[in-house]
C-alpha cells in the first residue's frame, strides 16, 4: 500500500447562514428546485443557526474590532467551524456560494444600527465573502403579497409596535395569497405521512415529485393513481386519490399546462419584480418601473442604502415603521437576471 | 486576424476542439483584450497535462505547413493515441479587412499532408488529396493566380516509389505562394504575411541556459550600447533590478556579466525568472517585425506575480493587435482588472476549452473575483 492518497479536498460547497432553520430551508430548497441552473444540491448545503449579533461577535473575536474599516478578508467557513467544529475546519475558498439571511429583528434586545450596517457593508458577494439579505421585519415578507399583481405592495408597511415575529407571521398568513401555493408539497408529504401513515420518506418523496410534475388535466388521475400505487394502503387509495385531485385542481398549475415548478417559477418572478419595486420606491421613492428596466432598475439598488432608510423610518418605537421588503429572494435575480426574465 | 482554428485527432485532442476567436461576450472592461471584435489577449488555464502545450503547437502547425522549416519540427507521436483516424484535421479560419479565408488540411504525420483545401469567402479555391491523386484547382482566377502552371506542380508530385528518398509532398498553398507572382494586395500575401510571424515561445523549459555560441547574435546585437540600456531597462521595469556589461574576451568571443564590483556572469548566475525574462526579450523585442500572433506557453512560471501582471500589461502596450495566447498556472492572473470572463479559459482533461463565462450559469460581473470563484469549484464542469 502507498501513502499517495492525501486529504481529499472538497469543492463547491455552499453555505447558507440563518436565523431560524424551518421558514429559510423551505424557501431555499422551493428557489433551488424550481430554478435547476442555480446547480445547487440541497445536500451540498451546510446550513448553519446563528444571529447576526452573535455572528458579529464571532467575526470580532477573530478578526478584531476594526475588521470592517480594516477591510479585512473575512473567512466565515472559517470562523463558523473553528467555533462549532474545531477538528473539521473548513474554508472560504472551497465554496462557491456563501450567504447569509437575516431578520431586520429591531426589536432585539442586542439590536445595533451600526453593527447591522457593518455587516451590510461588507458582506456583498456571495461568491467571494458572502452576501447578507437582511429580510423587512422578517423572512416571511416574501410572502406577503395578497393578489398578484399587487400595487398595494408599494406602500405596505408594519408599525414597529408590531412584534413579537409570530405577530407579523401571523398578520402575513390571513393576507398571504402564496402561503398554499408555497407550501403545497408539504401539504401533500403531511398527508401521506400523518393520515395515512406513509412512514417511507423516499416513498413519499417519490410520490410527491410525481404529483408536482403533472401539467397536463387529461393524465392528471391517472399520473396519481400510479403514484400512490404501492405507497398507500389498497383500501385508503381512492380517497387519498381524489382528496389529491381535488387539492392539484385547486392549484391551478396542471391548467396552465405547467409542472408545479415551472408554475412557482413564474411565481418566483413576479415576486422578486415586486420586491424589485419595492426597493426602488425605499431607496428611489420611485414604485412603477417600466417593464424593460427592471434588470437595469436592480443593478442601482443598493443594500446599505435600504438599511439606513429602513433604519431611520423605524428609530421611533412608537410612530415608526418598517417598510415589508424581502432582499433574500434576491439571490435569483443576482446569480443571474436572465432566470428571471421571460 | 485569426477568427477560429479547429482541431482534430492531433495529440491529446481526440476529439474536436476550437477556439473561436470571435465568441466574445460584450464586457465593458478590460476591453485591450479585444481587437476588432477579436480576442487578442487570451489566458488559458488548466491541469497539468491536458495539453495546453499541445494546443499551441498545433496552432503553429500551420507555419510548417505554409513555410516548411526544421526548428519547429516536434518528434513526438503526432495522432491521437486512442484513435482510427489515420490523420488530424487543421482548420484555420481568418479575416482579412472584408475577405474570409478558410484554410484546411488533414495530415497523416507531421511530414505528410493527406489533403488540403483553401476556401475564400464562401468560394473553394483549390483542393488537393494527396492520398487518392484528386486534385482540383478551378477557381484559381478568383485570387489571380490563374496563371500557375498546375503541370508543374502535379510533375513534382509523381516522384514513383522507387525513389529511395521519399520527399514529403509540397502542400499547394505553399508552392503556389512561392511560384506565382502574387499582387501585393493578394490576400494569398496577407495569409502568408500574417502566418510567418506566428510565433510560440516556450518559456518553462530546458533552453534558458544556453551554451554560450547560441548566444552570438543576441550578444552581436547588445553590442549596440541602446540595445543593451534597453535590456537592461526591461529587466528593470518588469522588476528585476540590475545593471548589465557586455565584455569581449581575449579570444573574441563576448560575455555578458551583471555590473558588480567584481563582475558576475549572467547565464551561469541570473536566476530562473531573469533568465526566463532575459529569453522573452531575445525571442520578442529585438524583431524588426511585429508578431501576428503569439503563443506564449507557461510565461510567468517563474514569475513573481507582479512581474507576471507587468509582462501582460507590457504585451498589451507593446502588441495591440497582435493575438497573443498566454497560458498559465497563476490565477493570481484570473482577473477582470486585467483580462475578463470571455477572455479567460479553461483546458479541460476531457480536451474541452471553455471561457469563463461559459463554464457557470451564473451572470459573470466586473467585481466577481474570479480566482476564488476558480478556486472554489464555481467552473469546476468545465475543468
Amino acid at each position: 500500500m502507498n501513502n499517495y492518497q492525501g486529504e481529499v479536498r472538497k469543492r463547491g460547497q455552499n453555505l447558507l447562514i440563518v436565523e431560524g432553520y424551518h421558514e429559510k430551508n423551505k424557501l431555499f430548497w422551493l428557489i433551488f428546485e424550481c430554478f435547476p441552473e442555480i446547480n445547487i444540491n440541497m445536500d451540498e448545503i451546510w446550513i448553519y443557526g446563528t444571529n447576526i449579533y452573535q455572528l458579529y461577535d464571532d467575526i470580532v473575536k477573530e478578526y478584531g474590532e476594526e475588521w470592517e474599516k480594516e477591510n479585512e478578508d473575512i473567512d466565515l467557513p472559517f470562523v463558523i467551524s473553528k467555533k462549532r467544529y474545531p477538528d473539521k475546519l473548513r474554508y472560504k475558498k472551497d465554496f462557491t456560494n456563501i450567504v447569509l439571511v437575516f431578520d431586520y429583528e429591531r426589536h432585539d434586545t442586542n439590536f445595533s444600527e451600526e453593527k447591522i450596517l457593518e455587516m451590510q457593508r461588507c458582506f456583498v458577494d456571495a461568491t467571494d465573502m458572502g452576501k447578507l439579505y437582511i429580510n423587512y421585519p422578517m423572512i416571511e415578507s416574501y410572502r406577503h403579497l395578497c393578489q398578484l399583481p399587487d400595487d398595494d405592495f408599494a406602500e405596505r408597511k408594519i408599525p414597529v409596535s408590531l412584534q413579537p415575529g409570530k405577530e407579523y407571521k401571523a398578520l402575513v398568513e390571513q393576507e398571504t395569497i402564496l402561503g398554499s401555493k408555497i407550501d403545497f408539497p408539504h401539504r401533500i408529504d403531511d398527508l401521506l405521512e400523518k393520515h395515512f401513515e406513509v412512514s417511507d420518506v423516499e416513498k413519499r418523496k417519490k410520490c410527491c415529485n410525481e404529483i408536482l410534475e403533472i401539467s397536463s388535466v387529461s393524465s392528471m388521475e391517472n399520473v396519481i393513481d400510479n403514484a400512490l400505487q404501492g405507497v398507500v394502503a389498497g383500501h385508503t387509495l381512492p380517497t387519498v386519490k381524489y382528496q389529491l385531485i381535488d387539492w392539484v385542481t385547486k392549484q391551478g398549475y396542471v391548467h396552465t399546462n405547467q409542472t408545479y415548478w415551472e408554475y412557482m417559477r413564474d411565481i418566483f418572478k413576479q415576486v422578486i419584480y415586486h420586491n424589485i419595486s419595492k426597493a426602488n420606491r425605499i431607496q428611489y421613492e420611485q414604485y412603477q418601473i417600466p417593464e424593460n428596466k427592471y434588470k437595469e432598475y436592480f443593478e442601482r439598488l443598493d443594500l446599505t442604502e435600504i438599511l439606513k432608510v429602513q433604519n431611520f423610518v423605524s428609530k421611533d418605537s412608537a410612530i415608526g415603521f418598517i417598510w415589508v421588503l424581502n432582499t433574500c429572494i434576491y439571490f435569483i435575480a443576482e446569480y443571474n437576471f436572465r432566470l428571471v426574465m421571460d | 486576424m485569426l477568427k477560429k482554428f479547429t482541431l482534430k485527432n492531433y495529440k491529446n485532442f481526440k476529439d474536436e476542439i476550437s477556439i473561436d476567436f470571435e465568441n466574445t461576450a460584450g464586457y465593458q472592461f478590460s476591453t485591450d483584450c479585444i481587437t476588432d471584435g477579436i480576442i487578442s489577449k487570451m489566458l488559458i488555464y488548466g491541469r497539468n497535462a491536458t495539453g495546453k502545450t499541445n494546443l499551441g503547437k498545433a496552432l503553429i502547425d500551420i507555419y510548417i505547413t505554409m513555410f516548411g522549416g526544421r526548428h519547429y519540427i516536434d518528434t513526438g507521436i503526432f495522432l491521437n493515441a486512442d484513435s482510427i483516424d489515420k490523420a488530424a484535421d487543421f482548420s484555420y479560419e481568418f479575416r482579412f479587412e472584408s475577405n474570409e479565408l478558410v484554410y484546411r488540411y488533414a495530415r497523416f504525420s507531421n511530414q505528410e499532408l493527406r489533403d488540403e483545401e483553401l476556401i475564400i469567402d464562401g468560394k473553394t479555391i483549390f483542393s488537393c488529396d494527396f492520398e487518392n491523386d484528386k486534385f482540383d484547382f478551378k477557381n484559381l482566377e478568383y485570387i489571380n493566380a490563374e496563371t500557375a502552371s498546375i503541370d508543374r506542380y502535379l510533375q513534382s508530385m509523381d516522384v514513383g516509389d522507387e525513389e529511395e528518398i521519399q520527399e514529403p509532398k509540397l502542400p499547394f498553398l505553399r508552392w503556389l505562394i512561392s511560384n506565382v507572382a502574387l499582387g501585393n494586395d493578394s490576400i494569398l500575401i496577407k495569409l502568408a504575411n500574417y502566418v510567418r510571424r506566428m510565433l510560440m515561445v516556450t518559456a518553462g523549459n530546458g533552453m534558458l541556459k544556453m551554451p554560450r555560441r547560441m548566444n552570438g547574435s543576441f550578444y552581436e546585437l547588445l553590442e549596440d550600447s541602446n540595445r543593451l540600456k534597453d535590456l537592461e531597462d526591461f529587466l528593470n521595469e518588469m522588476g528585476i533590478e540590475c545593471k548589465l556589461i557586455l565584455k569581449k574576451l581575449p579570444d573574441g568571443q563576448r560575455e555578458l556579466y551583471f555590473w558588480h564590483e567584481k563582475l558576475v556572469p549572467f547565464y551561469e548566475t541570473a536566476s530562473s525568472g531573469t533568465l526566463a525574462l532575459v529569453d522573452l526579450y531575445r525571442r520578442l523585442i529585438p524583431k524588426s517585425w511585429d508578431p501576428s500572433f503569439i503563443y506564449l506557453d507557461e510565461f510567468d512560471a517563474f514569475y513573481h506575480y507582479e512581474m507576471a501582471e507587468k509582462v501582460i500589461k507590457f504585451f498589451k502596450r507593446r502588441y495591440p493587435k497582435c493575438q497573443i495566447i498566454m497560458t498559465s498556472h497563476n490565477t493570481n492572473l484570473m482577473t477582470n482588472r486585467l483580462m475578463r470572463p470571455d477572455c479567460l479559459f479553461i483546458l479541460s482533461r476531457v480536451g474541452t476549452l471553455t471561457a469563463l463565462c461559459n463554464a457557470t450559469e451564473r451572470e459573470l460581473r466586473e467585481g466577481h473575483n474570479l480566482e476564488k470563484m476558480y478556486i472554489s469549484g464555481e467552473f469546476d464542469r468545465y475543468e
